[in-house]
Formats: structure tokens, sequence, C-alpha cells
């Protein structure tokens, strides 16, 4: 047994090989080493260490191949030698272990098991694969976790000529190394003749050698690497026979040409263009040693090219590594994404599943119009007026304080202008998508757990969620919204923080992605602005998830994330974001249904409403507790950041039932909760895959079953709640209660709405003990009184008025509510927790001598006001000389309100409908001398003019409405609103905001996503962090990754 | 990436739920206050808020001018700090009308004779009702009728009602019985009346689907249909609307050997005593009702008629307690809208000669109508007769208001004789003690409470609080430190005066 070394100018490191050879344990090895160029180093450093080794120098220029060839035809009388690169390190025993493996195998050739040189436990090689075109792929993962993994004894088509052991006469037989061309690609040549001659190649993974890899780490010169595809061609051209050589040829050039191409298409130098056909061209350099090459092997050839072919790996090997280093970049966690991949199959069955079950449950509200319910929109107005009321500020509808449009009313227009310039239609959009967008979220955001099956139960699991049909049957549009954005969110905030499974992004790529996540926050948060507050308490949920895990790195990215997201939302919805700081009610929007009342149980089976699974509702928890009771590594932390999302928005869910604080609709709590819930799910299917076969046998083994039958359980319930067809939404909603007729002829007018905030189809304007009120213009609410308005004076007056009525203070409440235009009183009948209130308002308003109970639906109550006035009309004289009393003098609430009860202000004079503008008609005999312009809106928020140009001024009437003086001689009156300037600059703020977004996302956009792929550092940590720290090799057991 | 710690993520788990568990017994913070903002007192009585802004009146019962079959006057009164604005409006069952401006002064009372001048037919049966509005706290109205044979005085009604119930009527040969709806609401209601009466229930098809227009009055003369009734028990639903009931017996006197009603075997009986009630109809059954005061003795005649509305028998028990500690008790079945009437004369269960308090209470729990009846005539030096329901509602204040300045009787005024008289009932279960003050000009008690003018109730306990003597002729308020049940009572020797028992106006504190 003899061990030929060849060394070329070796580093310092070459004092460790010579002692690994040393430290060998095989008794009958003998040593020459070749020097290559004048180095004395060498011999005496080999002296040093290996007294008894031959040291043959060489000529400087000598190839590896001439020296191996040349230190082996010294060699005489052994079976086996031994070729190693001076860069490479024997374990102890390695050279024992191949021999013995090349006898027991009767390899002609054996190589050993390669490792890192500075880590042992990290796998370089085991043997090599090569494709069709002799395209060497190594056949693990570079940088594995050595766990065992692939310590079998196999042939592989390949052995590494760094240390390789072959057997004498083989050597002899195929003439050592090709020397004909120079640089890399002789082992590919010998170990592809030696099967061509018969023999195996083996891989011997007991025997184990550190390589150092020097020429490759550019610890020294080296040959040119485009001599490696020189070389491999070379060896197409010389060992496949001639017919295999009619079907290959073609084929390598076919290559060669889409490499070019491909080199050209990316904009890569010319080098690189041209270099396949430099390759190419250089192959058939010295073609009659090619020729001889030829000649040679077929005078040895023992095995047909088709056995050749069999063994060798199918596909390119070179496309699939181009392939890799793009989407999978040598990261395990992009192999996790691989495995989540669904085939289109099964993708295109859950989305049907999801589409149906939405479809089928939603059949009896997808006609024309959808029930005005709680906070659902109601397309009453039509998109023409959205965009108007979008653009010049809110109507006269409301009572309460509203400076500014909100940006929903403009993703309702624009939505609206979309689809034809349905208003129905788009309600139905925007009300009923979140049941598909929801769980589309999961579905991409499950990608990343590694598991197929886990995605497509978390889909599924999330469709099953009763969280968004609760919302719906409560018309808790808010909360639907919210159901759709989480999982959208949650994956959004854990892609920026950078925490596996998720890739480390640096800030280059991350901004984009705020960007992004940014304004995806925004559309929502224009319908749920308490989704701005609950997205920063995500981040740190996320955080402390991470904490809990014992895995605090990256927790201050979660937080990062979080509020930054949540910031460029804020900023998108400028000014109206703004203004929303005002007052807690707005950002949470309607608060939660406190009779709701969630025992713990309820919250954490997510069932703040009619749907829930009872028993079945706990198979979800069940579920998601997998990641925590098997996952290991990152799933674990997963697991556990998800765990903290979901008991944390549980907990505040449960607390804002209670009546603890004000919060948002329970379902914006609990729609992040069951996100990350099924998420976890997810996890949880990828740790049965990957985790569960890491522990000995015991009640581990028992929880994939439970899961899924758990999943399973969790999914069930939903199949009878689609059986109404329409999520517990009635048949009509506020829309039934009255057909509130036209403003026409008789003029503009409100309609005010009390009860519990839940039932009343706009955001709250007042409070009446535990009833809530709004008022609305012209019949139903505009979508843009959905959001809560700061109390002003008017709603202040609304609220006395109405608790008034309801303490036997008045008996004519029809008269106070006179000069805020209130036409009809709406009580919603459903009251939960406060029925008692609802019912006593209902006898309070029934006992009120100027309102008329009209109407005939079961679930409003509704009265007309005999006293009620147009927002504009003008009183008769006498009436006017009562205006001028009441508007004269400092008089009290109380005082103010016993003259206006007790003033004439009927009849008046209604003047044409209009929000904008009032043109009194000033018709030919007509006198308005004398008499006075009530305007049933804010003091100073409109302004009169006479013809002529006259500016009128007007006087705070009642303290609720502005009454204007009509000089004698005026014939016609305009009045106008005042404000809409501020109402346009905020909305071009906001338009510019948001086309900035979007102009910087598309800029990003321009740089291609394959270039962006192509940049991509995939790590597992920050920039400098140890890459290799995650124990995937288990689960690549088996996997040609090649 | 390090170590990843199940231990803990797995304890935090556990922890969670368990505190979520034990939190969860925590008693939810309730913002939705269940109870009626409208207060502890019923809508459908004649409650008057001390701070009120303004507050409506309904009124009827009454025929129009001086010297007719029920003269009616309304009495205004002030108990409030503020000069009081209202605006009256008399209608007629034709629809004439007739529309009054009134101020009350701080502490005033003030009379209108309800009158439609120059309004075309007979002037003696022309019924009148009146909706009032009043623009202040503390005021009230009341309804007072007369005949020369006597007096009756109710409350009107402060807000209207869907239902609305009485115990005991009659169509005899002296005996004229009429209900008087009046609706201050702006829509129509239309109405439906049943009757029980001695020969059975009964829905005669003119009483059905009766329409009382909006601020309008409806007068139906139960004797058109129901005739030579002794009892007559009356419901009167609304199919849509609401409206306030009253009903108006007038007495003649009876023809000279008349058999009495209830007499056995009498033929075309009478009422013995003539006289007048005015009664506001009870809106909901109840399952106890008290009256402070009872006794019966000669010429005193005292009877308690009792009406099931409902669908299911009434078990209750009458129990009559004096304040020495005597007691009876009589058990009492009424069917399905059946009526009971009990004359307490003669009767093995009475009392006679002394005063009690009487409680009618369900046994069973189905609500009922009750009232007390007191014929009053000589030897007792009282006359008239006086009707007055079962009160069920305690509270701890009450409005007084003595027709101070007279009546008018035949088209002159004439004085009251005698003052009224304040029965009190404690029906709580803790002592309560009661005073009476006349209430100033300035808003505040003018007087103070003297021992006259103050008890203290035990549990049960009953007592007559005396009026101060008073030169306004303002209002009184009745002030008990518990909830308590006050009446009013008013015997007259005069004849044209006779007897009166009214309930009070019921205070409620803003």
């Amino acid at each position: 047994m003899v061990a030929v070394l060849v060394a070329w100018h070796p580093g310092p490191w070459f004092g460790e090989v010579l002692s690994s050879v040393a430290g060998q344990d095989y008794p009958n090895l003998s040593v020459v080493v070749v020097s290559v160029g004048e180095d004395a180093t060498v011999e005496e450093r080999v002296n040093q260490a290996l007294p008894a080794a031959r040291v043959v120098p060489v000529d400087e220029g000598t190839t590896f191949r001439e020296a191996a060839n040349r230190g082996v035809s010294l060699v005489t009388a052994a079976a086996h030698v031994l070729v190693c690169h001076d860069d490479v390190a024997l374990e102890p025993g390695a050279v024992r272990a191949m021999l013995e493996e090349a006898y027991r195998s009767n390899a002609g050739l054996t190589c050993p098991k390669w490792v890192l040189w500075g880590s042992p436990d990290r796998l370089l090689s085991v043997g090599m694969g090569a494709d069709h075109l002799g395209v060497v792929h190594p056949l693990v993962e570079p940088g594995e976790l050595d766990q065992g993994q692939h310590d079998a004894v196999r042939e592989v088509f390949v052995a590494p000529s760094g240390a390789v052991l072959v057997r004498t006469d083989l050597w002899t037989a195929l003439g050592g190394f090709d020397e004909g061309p120079a640089g890399p690609g002789e082992d590919l040549d010998l170990s592809w003749r030696a099967q061509v001659a018969g023999a195996r190649v083996v891989v011997a993974p007991q025997a184990v050698v550190r390589h150092l890899e020097a020429t490759h780490n550019s610890l020294r010169a080296g040959p040119p690497p485009s001599l490696a595809e020189e070389n491999r061609l070379r060896t197409l051209w010389t060992c496949y026979s001639w017919p295999w050589l009619a079907v290959v040829a073609p084929l390598a050039l076919l290559f060669v040409l889409a490499e070019s191409l491909w080199a050209l298409a990316h904009h890569r130098p010319g080098r690189e263009v041209l270099a396949p056909w430099v390759a190419l061209a250089g192959s058939f350099r010295r073609p009659d040693e090619l020729w001889d090459a030829r000649v040679r092997v077929r005078a040895m050839r023992r095995v047909r090219d088709l056995v050749i072919w069999k063994s060798q790996t199918r596909g390119s090997a070179r496309v699939r590594a181009a392939i890799r280093a793009r989407l999978e970049k040598g990261h395990e966690l992009a192999w996790a994404a691989s495995k989540a991949r669904l085939s289109w199959r099964w993708a295109t069955a859950t989305a049907t599943a999801v589409v149906v079950l939405a479809l089928i449950g939603s059949r009896h509200v997808l006609g024309p119009s959808l029930p005005v319910v709680g906070q659902l929109p109601s397309g009453a107005a039509g998109v023409g007026d959205w965009w108007r009321q979008w653009w010049s500020g809110a109507g006269f509808g409301g009572t309460g304080s509203v400076p500014l449009s909100p940006p929903s009313l403009f993703l309702l227009s624009v939505t609206g202008t979309v689809l034809g310039g349905s208003a129905s239609l788009a309600i139905h959009v925007l009300v009923l998508g979140p049941l598909v967008i929801g769980p589309m979220g999961v579905f991409v955001a499950a990608r990343r757990s590694g598991s197929g099956r886990g995605r497509l139960a978390a889909t599924l699991l999330y469709a099953a969620l009763p969280v968004p049909y609760n919302a719906l049957a409560e018309g808790h549009w808010p909360g639907l919204v919210a159901y759709a954005a989480a999982p959208w969110l949650l994956s959004g905030l854990c892609s920026l923080a950078g925490q596996p499974p998720y890739p480390y992004l640096s800030w280059d790529q991350a901004w984009p992605r705020l960007l992004a996540v940014g304004l995806a926050l925004a559309v929502p948060a224009s319908i749920a602005p308490s989704l701005l507050l609950v997205v920063p308490l995500i981040g740190l949920t996320l955080a402390a998830g991470s904490w809990a895990s014992g895995n605090g790195d990256g927790w201050a990215r979660f937080v990062l994330a979080s509020f930054a997201v949540a910031a460029l939302a804020f900023v998108a919805l400028l000014p109206w974001s703004f203004d929303s700081l005002r007052s807690w009610s707005d950002f949470m929007g309607t608060p939660a249904a406190t009779s709701a009342h969630l025992s713990v149980g309820d919250a954490l089976r997510l069932e703040s409403g009619p749907f829930g699974g009872n028993v079945l509702g706990w198979a979800l928890i069940v579920a998601a507790a997998t990641p925590i009771v098997l996952g290991r590594s990152w799933r674990l932390a997963t697991g556990a950041r998800y765990w903290a999302v979901a008991l944390v928005c549980m907990s505040l869910a449960w607390c804002a039932s209670r009546g603890w604080f004000t919060a948002p609709d329970l379902e914006v709590l609990l729609a992040p909760a069951g996100a990350a819930l099924v998420l976890a799910v997810a996890m949880g299917a990828t740790s049965v895959e990957v985790d569960l076969a890491g522990y000995r046998f015991g009640w581990r083994q028992f929880a994939p079953p439970v899961g899924a039958v758990a999943a399973l359980a969790a999914v069930l319930p939903v199949a009878s709640w689609v059986a109404g067809g329409q999520w517990d939404l009635p048949s009509s909603g506020a829309e039934g209660a009255l057909a509130f007729p036209a403003p026409s002829q008789a003029g503009d007018y409100r309609v005010l709405w009390v009860g519990v905030t839940q039932t009343l189809p706009l955001a709250p304007q007042g409070t009446d003990g535990p009833l809530t009120f709004a008022t609305s213009g012209d019949g139903l609410p505009s979508p843009d009184q959905l959001l809560a308005s700061a109390t002003s004076a008017r709603s202040e007056a609304v609220g006395r008025d109405l608790a008034w009525a309801e303490t036997g203070q008045t008996t004519e409440l029809g008269h106070l509510l006179a000069p805020l235009a209130v036409r009809f009183v709406v009580v919603p009948t459903m009251g939960g927790a406060a029925q008692g209130a609802v019912q006593a308002t209902i006898a309070a308003l029934g006992g009120q001598i100027d309102l008329v109970p009209v109407g005939l639906d079961p679930a409003y109550q509704v009265f007309e006001n005999t006293a009620w006035l147009p927002v504009f009309s003008v009183l008769p004289q006498a009436s006017a000389r009562s205006v001028a009393t009441l508007t004269g003098g400092a008089l009290n609430p109380w005082s103010e309100a016993l003259l206006l009860q007790q003033a004439p202000l009927q009849p008046a004079e209604a003047l044409p409908p209009g929000q904008s503008k009032v043109v009194l008609p000033g018709a030919a005999g007509t006198t308005l001398t004398g008499r006075a312009l009530l305007g049933s809106v804010e003091p100073g928020s409109w302004r009169a003019r006479a013809a002529g140009g006259t500016v009128l001024v007007g006087r705070p009437f009642a303290g609720v409405a502005t009454a204007w003086d009509l000089p004698a001689g005026t014939g016609a009156v305009t009045v106008v609103r005042q404000g809409s300037g501020g109402q346009h600059v905020a909305d071009i703020v906001m338009l510019v905001v948001w086309a900035g977004g979007l102009a910087a996302a598309r800029v990003r956009r321009r740089s291609g996503p394959l270039t962006r792929l192509a940049r991509a550092q995939l790590e597992l940590g920050p920039p400098g962090a140890e890459v290799v720290d995650i124990d995937w090799a288990p689960m690549m057991d088996g996997e040609n990754v090649g | 990436m390090a170590d990843v710690r199940r231990l803990p993520v797995a304890l935090a788990l556990v922890a969670l739920v368990v505190a979520g568990s034990v939190a969860g017994r925590a008693p939810a913070h309730n913002n939705n206050n269940s109870t009626p903002a409208a207060g502890s007192l019923g809508f459908h009585e004649s409650v008057v808020s001390t701070a009120a802004i303004s507050s409506s009146w309904s009124c009827a019962g009454a025929t129009e001018a001086p010297g007719s079959v029920a003269s009616g006057e309304l009495v205004f009164s002030n108990g409030g700090s503020a000069t009081v604005a209202g605006t009256v409006d008399l209608v007629s069952q034709e629809g004439y009308r007739r529309a009054v401006s009134v101020s009350l002064p701080p502490g005033s009372t003030r009379t209108l004779q309800e009158e439609l001048p120059g309004v075309p037919g007979s002037r003696s049966d022309q019924w009148l009702g009146a909706i009032v509005t009043l623009y202040g706290g503390m005021a009230t109205v009341t309804q007072v009728v007369s005949t020369p044979h006597g007096t009756s005085s109710q409350p009107c009604a402060s807000a209207g009602a869907r239902e609305w119930y009485f115990a005991d009527g009659a169509t005899l040969r002296n005996a004229w019985d009429e209900i008087s709806l009046v609706n201050p609401y702006p829509v129509t209601a239309v109405a439906d009346l049943s009757f029980t009466t001695e020969q059975g229930r009964e829905l005669p098809m003119d009483f059905q689907g009766v329409v009382v227009p909006p601020d309008g009055l409806t007068i139906l003369d139960l004797g058109s249909h129901l005739r030579r009734r002794q009892h007559i028990a009356v419901t009167v639903s609304a199919r849509t609307g609401e409206f306030v009931a009253y009903q108006t017996e007038i007495v003649t006197p009876p023809p000279p050997g008349a058999p009495p009603r209830g007499a056995p075997g009498a033929v075309n009986p009478v009422i013995p005593v003539p006289g007048i009630t005015l009664a506001l109809g009870s809106t909901v059954p109840s399952t106890s009702q008290w009256w402070p005061a009872g006794g019966e003795g000669p010429g005193i005649t005292e009877s308690y008629a009792v009406y099931n509305p409902g669908q299911a028998t009434a078990r209750l028990t009458l129990d009559l307690a004096s304040p020495a500690g005597a007691r009876s008790t009589v058990p009492l079945t009424i069917a399905p809208y059946g009526s009971a009437f009990l004359t307490t004369n003669g009767a093995p269960w009475a009392l006679p000669g002394i005063a009690y308090s009487a409680h009618l209470e369900s046994t069973d729990g189905v609500g009922v109508v009750a009232e007390r009846f007191v014929m009053d005539a000589p030897p007792s030096a009282a006359r008239g007769l006086g009707v007055l329901y079962g009160e069920s509602t305690p509270a701890s204040g009450w409005l007084l208001v003595p027709a101070s300045d007279g009546l008018m009787l035949s088209g002159a005024r004439v004085k009251q004789l005698a003052r009224p008289r304040v029965e009190v009932l404690n029906p709580g279960e803790g002592t309560a003690t009661v005073s009476v003050q006349l209430l100033s000009s300035r808003g505040g008690a003018a007087t103070a409470p003297t021992a006259a003018t103050e008890v203290r109730l035990a549990p049960g306990g009953t007592a007559t609080v005396q009026v101060p003597e008073s030169s306004t002729g303002g209002p009184f308020a009745v002030r008990s430190s518990a909830p308590v049940l006050v009446e009013q009572d008013l015997y007259s020797l005069l004849r044209s005066v006779g007897s009166n028992l009214s309930p009070l106006f019921a205070l409620r504190q803003t």
C-alpha cells in the first residue's frame, strides 16, 4: 500500500496533512511525495514528519495529473495506491477503512467521506455524481451536518481525486490520469474510464478526510476554472462510444448555446458569453491526443454505454443547480419552502373548496343588495355620491364633527368604479371578499412552513373559523376586514423580522417589503383603524414569543417591523389618520359588543357570536398545540410566537368583552388569534414530518393522529354553518325598517338612530346611557359614517334631549329634535344585555306626543317626528320672531329647550334638497322680508349670501342650528358649505402619499424579480452569523438535491 | 439558531390558560345598565317629574259646562319654583276644539272650567277631553267632575297605554256608565272593548274597532249595548296606537222602593246612593295591590270589585288588617275573564267599626284589577260614592293637589268644607317617616313638618296624615323616608261634594 501525495507549493497546512498520514494505523503504508517545483521546504517537512517517505521532485509546471502518474509509476509490488492532494488530512484509520472497503466491495476506485477542514461535523462530499453531459455535482449539501445520514457504502459516479484509492492494476490498465489536458476534471475522466473498463467506484464513508480546498478558497493559485469545462467536454468526447456520442454531442452543443444565451440575456460580460464556446473549442485542442484517448478507451471498454448512462444522474445537473442557486441557494429553509409547495391539483382543490364554501354559505345574500346590518355599508347613495362625499367632505347627515372624509370612502369609490359603477357589487365584494381573501392569505403565509399538508390544513381551518361568520352575522365589517388582513399581516411581520422559516433580509431587501406591508395595512386600516394599534401589538407578542422560547434573536426586528409598518400605514392614511387621533373611540371604531361577555372558553374557541363549534371548537386548540409538543429548533420557536399572538389577542378580546376597556369589534382581535393558531397547525404538520422521527417511541408518536383528527374536527362545524345560506344575516336590515322617503319637495332631513352600538348601521356620534345614537342624512347612512366622529354640540344636544325623554322630563321630544331636522327616529329592538334600556327608550319615544310610530319591521321601531323641520327651511314671520327670541340673550339649555318647545316652528317652508348649495326660490310675489332662514347645520359651517353678494350674518339657533335673518328685499339666498377646501387638500395629500408609495414600489419592482433573487443572500441570521446552525440534515436523507 | 426551550413555552401556555380560567370567574363590568331609564315608576301612572321641561296630560270623563251631567274642571297646580306656561286643548267627540293658554305662578293652583263656547248641540251631554302640555317641572293637572249629588277627581294621565282595565261599573235604572278614550298622540288609535258582566263575557260589535282620532276623544256609553247590568268589568285594548281611558259613572237618586243592587231576587235594581265616580283605568293587572284606608259601618257600605282580565284563573287572598292588630283574610278564586264583587258589610270576614287597610294578593302569580267602592249614606255623616283602584307601586314622594279654591257646582263655586285626609300605608319591611309639607311659591316647603303632619310608620302600618292649613291653596308634598302608598280621601257633609277617593301624583325625582 502506497500513498502518493502530490505537493504543489503547499501552505502551512501541509504539516497537518503529513501528520495525518503519519497517524494512519495501517501498518504497511509507504508514502511517496511528489513535490512540484523547486521547494526545498517540502522535503524538509516531509522528512520531519515522515522520515521513511520518499520525496520525488518534479519540474515546475508539472500538472497534478502528470505528477500523480509519476508518483504511481514509482510504486511497485503494491495492490493499491492512494492518490492525495496536499490539502487533505486523513482522519486516523481512513486508509485502513478505504482499503477494507475496496476489498469488500471489489472496488476499482474507492473514495472517502470528505468533510470541512475546520468543521469535521459538516459534510463536503460523499462521492460525486455526474449527469449525462459529465456535469459533476455533489451528492450532499455542502455544509450539511454530518449525522451519519450518508454513511452507507454506495457506488458513485465520480471519486474526487483529492483522495482516491486506486487498484494498481486498474491504474496501470487505465494509464493513470489522462495527461493530455491540464486543469481539473481528472477525477471525472479517471472514474468514467474506470467504469467503462468494468471497475466499480465506491465511497467508503467510514474513511473520513478533511479537505481544505486550498485552491478553491484562494489560499494559493490554481488553474483557471474555464479549463474544467474544456476537460469535461473532452472527457465526453473520449468516453462515449460513437453511437452515444451522436446523441450526446448535439445535446452538449445545445447546452453550450443555452449557456451562452443565458449569459447574454443577463448582461454578463462578453467573456462569459463566449466562455462556453471557448471551452467547446478547447476540448478539441490537440485532436491527435484526443483520438488516442478515444482509442484507448475503446480498447479497454468492458461495459456498454447504456449501463454507464443509467448510473449517471438524470436530467441536467447544471440546470438544477442554476435553479437552486436562485430559489434555494444552498439554504435548507428554501428546501422547506419547496416541500410546502402543493401540486396545482391540491392548490386548485383548496381554492375551490374555500370559494364554494363562501358562495354556498352566502347564497341568500348574493342578491341585489346586502342588508344594512350593524356596520355593513349601505349602497343606497351610489358610487357617484361616494366620490362626491370623499372629495367634498361629509354631508349634513351626522351630528358629530367630521372634518375629513375617511379613506375607506375612497376605497369604496374606487372599488365601485372598477366594478362598473355598481355600488351593490362593490359592497358585496368588500364585505364578502374577506371570506376568500383571508384563507388565501393563510395559503400564502403557510408556504414557509415546510409542509404541504400543513399548508392545506391551515387554509381550510382558517376558512372554517367562526370569526368571519360571527362578524358577518352581527354586521361587524371591521371584523371581516381584520379576518382578511390578519394572515397577510402576520406573514408580513414575520417576513420582515427575518426569523426562520423566513430568510433574513438586508435593509436593501427589507424596505420594499416594509413599504408593501405598510400599504397593505393601510387598506384594511381605512375601514378598521384599530388595526394600526393591533399590528404593533402583534409585533410585541411575536417578540415576547421569541423570548419565551429562548430564541430572543431578532426580537427587536419584530418590534421595529411592526411599529414601522403601523407608522407607514398611518402616513398613508394622512391626514385623516392624524385627525382620528383626537379620540380613542375614533381609533377603536365601533366598541366591542359588551353584550357578548365571552367566557374564557369562548375566547379560546374564538366564538364571539352565534357561530361556534362548541365542543368541536376546542379541536383547533388541540391541533395548534402540535408544534409545542413536537417541534424543535425554529419550528418550536415559530409555534411559540404564534401561540403568543393567539393568547394575547384572545385575552384582550376576553377583557374587552367584559367591558374592562374600550376595544374594537372582538373579531378584530380574534382574527389575528385565529390566523396565528392555524399557522401553528401548519407548523405542527412540519414538526410531524421533521421532528417526530427524532424522538424515541413514546407518547409523542400519538400526536400526529390526534392532531389530524383535531384538525378534521375543527373543520366539521362549518358544514352546518353554510346551511343557512346567509350567515345568520337577517333577510333585510335597516333598509327594510322603513322606506325612507326621498328628500324631494319636503327637503333634506335626518334620521336619528338610537340603540345598542352594534345594532346601529353607523358609528355612534354620542351616548345615551348604555345606548348610543347617531344621525344620517336623507335615510340610510352613507359609508363615511361607519367611522366614529367627534362629539359636537349638536350631538350633545341630541343626547340631552333623549335623556329628557327617557326620564319623563319631556313629552315633546320631536319639537326638541326639530332644529336638528330629525324626521325619523329608529330604534333597533335588539339590545342584548341592554334590552331593558332599549325597551325603556322605545317606551319613552312612544310616550312623546309628537312622535308617530310607523313601520312594521319587528327588528326596528320607527317613529316619525310630526314636528320636524327640513335641514334648510324658511320660517314664517311668527316663527321668525320666536327664532329671534331664542337666539337672543344667554339662555341655559333648559330654558332654551322650554322656549323651543313653545315656539311655533311649524309650519316652515321646506327648501329644495341639496347638500352643498341651497337657493331660495325668490319667485315673483314671494317676499322673504321679515322671515328667517333656518339651517340645521353647525353654526359657522355654512355661509349664506343674498342675491347681489350680500353676506348674511348667521346666528346660532338653540345651540344646534344656524339662523339667518332675511333683510328686506331678499330675493334669493345661496347657502354654501364652508371648509371644502380643507377636505380637498386632505384628499390631495392622501393621493400624493399613495402615489409616492406605489411609485417607490414600482421602482423597486423594475429591478426585476430574477435580479432580486440573484442578489439575495439567503442566510439564517444577520450577515456574518453562522449559517449552518440548523438541524435540517435528518430530513435530507435520501434527497438527491443535485 | 440558539437552542429553543420547550419547557418555558409549555409552562407559559399552561399558566396563561389557568390564569384565564381564574380570571374568567371575575364578574363582568357591565356598561349596559339594563334598568329602564325611566326609573322605578311605571309610565302609565300619573307621574310628575320634579325637573320636567315639559309634560303632557290627558284628561277626560267630563261634560261641558256647569250644570251638565258630569261638569268638568281642570285643576292645574305648580309646585315648582318657576312660572309654568302651558296649553290646553279642549276637544269634543265631534272634533270641536278650544285652545287655552295657562300660566301658573310658583306654588299656585288654578282651575279651568271645561266648556266649548259656541259649539252647537246639547251642552248637557257634550263630553270633553283635554290634552294639556305644561312647560316646567312639578306641574300637574287634575280632572274633576261634579254632579249635584257629588264630585270626583282623578289625576290626569301623564302617558297613554295600549291596555286599560276597569274593575266595575253598572248600567241600571239610575246608573250610567261612560268610557272616555282620549288620544293625545298624532296618530289614530283603534280600540276593542270586551266586557264581563253578570251575564258572562260580552263583545258587542259596536264596541269593536272603535276609532280614537289623533288628539281626539271618543265616548262610549256602555248602557247603549249593555243594558241593566249590575256589574260590568271592562277591558279596552288598542289595535293600534295608544290612548287614555277614563270611566265615569253617574248615579242619580234611586226611585223610592227600588231594590238595591245585589239584593237576592231583585228585579231592575238600583244603586241606592246617588253620586258620581271618575276613575282612570288600570293599565297593568297586578299581583299585589293595597288600599291604605278602609272600613264600613252604619251608612257606609264598602265593596271590593276584582276583575281577572287574563286567560288564567287567579287565586287571591284579600287581607284586612287594622292598626290595632285585627286581621281577616278572604280567599278568592276568579276564573279567566271573570269578576267578583265582595261587599264587606255583613260578611263573616268583616271588621266592622274599625279602620283597616286592605291588601289583595295573588297566590298563583296571576294579576288582577281591583277597586274599592264606597257608598256613604245616612246614618253616616258622609255622602256620595267613592271608588279607588288598588295601588301597587309605592313611592317616596307624592304630590297632593287639593281643590282649595272650591268647586263649581251648579254654576256656583262652593268652598269645600272638609279638608282632605291623606291616608298612608307602608308596604315595605322598614319603618317609614312620612311628612306633609305645603310647597311655597319659592319652590321649597313653606311649612315645616309638625307633629301633626309627620308620622312614623312601622312595616305594614297605616296612618292618617292631616294636611296642614294653607292660605294659598297650593299643592302639598307628601314625602317619606321609604316608599309608601298614599290615597286622598275627602268626605264632605255636603251632598254636593260627597265622598271622593283619589290617588295622588307620584313624584319622580330627577
